[in-house]
């Protein structure tokens, strides 16, 4: 199962960046392979931030943020007590931000590969979690 | 302890024919529905992808502020 961090989803509608061919080659793979994804249901609100303040367009923002929600291969995680205590000690020892260790913490609980560009989850979960680029999870 | 397929099995051996003609009109619209929905869910699956992919595709082709991802997801995440 995959944990897919939000960077990923906002670089492959970025397609000036270098990353963003392997972002939509992954994603592609994961959407027409109907892989299972777990997420924690903060990725919608941080889609929606990031086209919103990115592209100015709130409406869309939101139609985005909604077409993701509605992948009938997402699990859906809410933040709850056990997730929040799992996240503050990945977030405690292995110095991560606040967000990013939600993602972390539900990769580590449900046994995911957590797929990620953030520089902090690839360079510091290594001990605690499975973290790849998409081109790499793709290859 | 939960029923076993091979104990339906078994009873249904047991069952008079009349019984088993009628276990088989029980069951037939059951096995029609549960056949109809299996074979929907990929297509249902399929359409929700690519609805996604029609609105990232537009958000792709939007103008963006010059920021990389990197920038914008410490944007969202400060």
């Amino acid at each position: 199962m995959l944990t897919i961090d939000a960077s990923v989803w906002i670089s492959a509608m970025s397609p000036s960046e270098s990353d963003s061919v392997g972002s939509r080659i992954f994603l592609d793979l994961v959407g027409s392979s109907q892989l299972t994804v777990v997420a924690p249901t903060l990725l919608v609100a941080e889609i929606a931030a990031a086209v919103a303040r990115s592209r100015n367009d709130q409406a869309l923002s939101i139609e985005l943020a909604d077409a993701v929600w509605t992948l009938p291969f997402i699990r859906w995680i809410p933040l709850d007590a056990e997730l929040t205590g799992t996240a503050l000690r990945l977030a405690a020892k292995c110095k991560l931000r606040g967000a990013d260790a939600v993602y972390a913490a539900v990769a580590s609980t449900y046994g995911c590969r957590l797929i990620s560009l953030d520089q902090e989850h690839l360079a510091r979960l290594g001990d605690f979690v499975n973290v790849e680029t998409p081109t790499s999870a793709a290859a | 302890m939960a029923t076993t397929l091979k104990q339906v099995e078994a009873m249904v051996d047991e069952l008079a024919t009349d019984d088993q003609v009628r276990l088989m009109k029980y069951l037939a619209p059951r096995i029609q529905s549960g056949s109809e929905k299996a074979s929907s869910v990929p297509d249902e699956a399929d359409g929700a992808w690519a609805h996604y992919k029609r609105v990232a595709d537009q958000v792709a082709t939007l103008p963006s502020v010059p920021k990389t991802t990197a920038e914008i997801m410490n944007d969202i995440r400060r």
